[in-house]
């Protein structure tokens, strides 16, 4: 009720602009390259919401971004740049793999209700140790989040390289053993037999929600955001920043580590050694959460988004519409190109100023970046 | 809680302008840090695709055949290329109609494979052993259609000799053979320049796994039998990405005397073939022809990726294809061989030609683990 009363509607102005400027650009670029763009965004659509089983793609797609994109979100409320979300990921996946791997003692559902806590966990160590270095010795979260990447890929590659604690007996390749069935996200939807939505998204719903929650309607989100906008005025007025950007960094990276853990538990059958350096749910968060405007409801709009334009990249090439290898770098282009035009969203500010002047008064004062 | 406080959070609607800054500055270190993880992973430029592509599908009687691709993408110049140039030669010489779909992440696998069954394709292909679990699982819900796993045995875990799918294997030890006799014979000779004479090369494998050491049992083999009193020295660089580890052993290996070097590290070995290039001695490729390197490429030992998918194509579109086997690629099938050989090198290419006869015509026995 009150999430729609206060929903603006000139904050939902720019990504809305970014992402139609942003698919021009495609469309032009696919006429620039010699192909059919009408046809080729025929397939996207196809590919993102064509049927149900695209909507199910869609949906898997996004689950874990929303939440990565959530994670970025939280820490920049606080004020604090989380570009660990790779890092955190990793560890979350890493724990929720193992548990769901060797914990087949846990009777029934709480094998995967434990996988996912256990991810939330160890993603949230992960994120506050950046928050506590910040506090403890100034260290910038941006590169400590960074580094810390490094370090937690890394250490999944010792973990399942050849030998490692984790690494399946007896085999030859750098992967674990297979996850029990029980540790994996049960499915709910089927609308074909090889596309299967798992909880995940429920999940990414519900830690949306609680995010939501979390800093509208709490005494800490009330402190978080207050430190996010002015740390020295909510020092003076009597707030822990450190509490405060250590409890933050902790979210964010908890956050992050059940994105890791929902897509590796929801999709994939074991943890490889070989996927830890090139998973992407980290980054795209901060395109999330960037295209989201920092708001909870808004990381699940932008999640959907994002996961629908990867499915359309699907559609694209289902339909041998572009070139091979075209497409996902298409898409990869319009991704990029929302964000920028994101960022710059005071081209189009400007853009509506005038447009807007032109019609009748200017609304007093540029909006705010959206509230909650 | 007192009012003073929540009188600051009511400033937030009077701050747009920082808004902007901020919000401008996140999308600027958001763009970067994009295009670092961009470079750092889909490296090469594209370079283009090989000529015209298949564009439309009018008027193809041959089979239907989806082509996963790994993460590597379509531009690996390795695997994936290679497979899709198979596909390529199919639609062009049976009429095949094929669709690629490359992989943004691993838990694209399985949807990917899912959308070629539940096309009902007559073919489809997995690029590389991280998609074993997920063509198993595909396959098994989906046996009407016919798959193909390249360089992954249909045997192992976790596959069970499936009716339906084929694995698409290599003599490996053949190829690395070539490449330990042209570096054999190199070695034997002495001329080429940047050869320090102490008849030593050296080969790093990336992981104790089959492929790797079928590659390396049979580059020692080769050397041994084309120069006397040649020492291999091989290494484990335990790892198939990191370029500096590759970089590290190759350093390793050189200041022991090896001046010719044998990669078999994928990705990481690029570091071990750089390493090479600075020192001004040789190296040698692995998986795809990698004489794109530079002159430094004495040759490669290749596995011809795009043969094995074009043969497979066929027989599924003969009516003879088997599931549950694999399919041996050796040089015999044109299944592997050597890439280019340096322009500084072309003297030997008859030499290697009658080796690449004998081992054409079973003279020569390889093994397949290394000493």
């Amino acid at each position: 009720m009150n999430l729609l009363r206060r929903f603006d509607p000139e904050a939902a102005l720019v990504p809305v602009l970014a992402v139609v400027a942003a698919m021009l650009v495609g469309m032009v670029l696919i006429y620039a390259i010699g192909y059919d763009g009408i046809y080729a965004y025929g397939s996207l659509i196809n590919g993102a919401v064509g049927s149900q089983s695209a909507i199910a793609a869609t949906m898997l797609r996004a689950a874990p971004i929303i939440l990565t994109g959530l994670s970025v979100m939280i820490a920049f409320r606080a004020g604090l740049f989380n570009i660990g979300g790779t890092g955190q990921a990793i560890m979350g996946l890493l724990v929720a793999g193992t548990i769901a791997t060797h914990f087949t003692f846990l009777p029934g559902a709480s094998h995967w209700i434990v996988a996912l806590v256990g991810a939330a966990c160890a993603g949230g160590l992960w994120g506050a140790l950046a928050g506590f270095l910040k506090v403890a010795r100034g260290a910038n979260e941006v590169v400590v989040t960074i580094m810390l990447n490094y370090v937690a890929i890394r250490f999944g590659e010792y973990l399942l390289g050849l030998g490692g604690p984790l690494q399946e007996k007896g085999s030859d390749n750098p992967s674990s053993a297979l996850f029990a069935d029980s540790g994996r996200l049960p499915k709910i939807w089927s609308p074909d037999p090889f596309t299967e939505v798992n909880i995940g998204i429920i999940v990414a719903l519900v830690v949306a929600t609680f995010a939501w929650f979390l800093v509208a309607r709490t005494s800490i989100g009330f402190q978080i955001r207050a430190v996010g906008l002015q740390p020295d005025a909510a020092e003076y007025g009597g707030m822990s920043v450190t509490k405060v950007t250590v409890i933050g960094m902790f979210m964010a990276g908890a956050f992050s580590g059940l994105g890791g853990a929902v897509q590796t538990l929801g999709e994939l059958d074991r943890l490889q050694k070989s996927e830890l350096s090139v998973i992407q749910i980290g980054f795209a968060g901060i395109a999330v959460a960037l295209l989201g405007r920092n708001t909870a409801l808004g990381c699940v709009f932008a999640g959907l988004l994002m996961g629908a334009l990867d499915s359309g990249a699907v559609g694209i090439q289902n339909d041998n519409a572009l070139p091979s290898g075209v497409a996902t770098k298409l898409i990869g282009v319009i991704q990029g190109v929302i964000v920028l035009f994101v960022g710059a969203d005071v081209i189009f500010r400007r853009l509506s100023a005038r447009v807007a002047g032109g019609f009748g008064k200017q609304r007093a004062g540029p909006a705010s970046g959206g509230v909650a | 809680m007192s009012s003073t406080r929540a009188d600051a959070a009511q400033a937030t609607t009077t701050r747009a302008p920082r808004w902007w800054r901020t919000s401008l500055y996140v999308a600027l270190v958001a763009a970067l840090a994009f295009g670092v993880v961009g470079c750092g992973k889909r490296g090469g430029t594209s370079g283009g695709d090989s000529g015209g592509d298949s564009g439309g599908d009018g008027g193809g009687k041959g089979p239907t055949v989806g082509l996963v691709t790994d993460l590597g993408g379509l531009n690996d110049r390795s695997f994936n290329a290679l497979a899709n140039k198979g596909l390529e030669k199919a639609e062009s010489d049976l009429g095949a109609q094929g669709v690629v779909i490359e992989s943004k992440s691993a838990s694209d696998y399985e949807k990917n494979l899912g959308q070629f069954a539940q096309q009902k394709k007559d073919l489809t292909v997995g690029v590389g052993f991280l998609m074993a679990d997920s063509i198993n699982n595909v396959a098994t819900k989906s046996t009407g259609t016919k798959f193909a796993i390249i360089d992954y045995s249909v045997k192992d875990d976790p596959f069970k000799s499936p009716a339906n799918v084929r694995g698409l294997i290599f003599s490996e030890q053949e190829a690395g053979y070539l490449a330990g006799a042209l570096a054999g014979m190199v070695e034997q000779e002495g001329t080429l320049k940047g050869l320090n004479g102490a008849k030593v090369v050296s080969a790093i494998g990336g992981q104790k796994i089959p492929p790797v050491e079928k590659y390396l049992a049979g580059y020692q083999a080769g050397v041994k039998k084309f120069c006397t009193g040649c020492k291999v020295l091989i290494d484990y660089s335990q790892d198939f990405i990191d370029q500096g580890k590759c970089q590290d052993r190759a350093n390793a290996q050189m200041s022991k005397g090896s001046d010719i070097v044998f990669q078999v590290a994928g990705g990481c070995g690029l570091g071990a073939l750089s390493a090479v290039k600075a020192k001004g001695v040789w190296g040698i490729g692995v998986d795809a022809d990698q004489a794109y390197l530079g002159a430094h490429i004495l040759t490669s030992a290749v596995k011809n990726v795009d043969v094995a998918v074009f043969d497979t194509i066929k027989a599924v579109g003969d009516g003879t294809f088997q599931g549950g086997s694999d399919g041996v690629y050796g040089l015999k099938e044109d299944g592997v061989g050597l890439g280019e050989i340096a322009p500084a090198a072309k003297q030997y290419e008859t030499q290697v030609a009658t080796v690449i006869a004998d081992v054409k015509a079973g003279k020569v026995t390889i093994p397949t683990s290394p000493k």
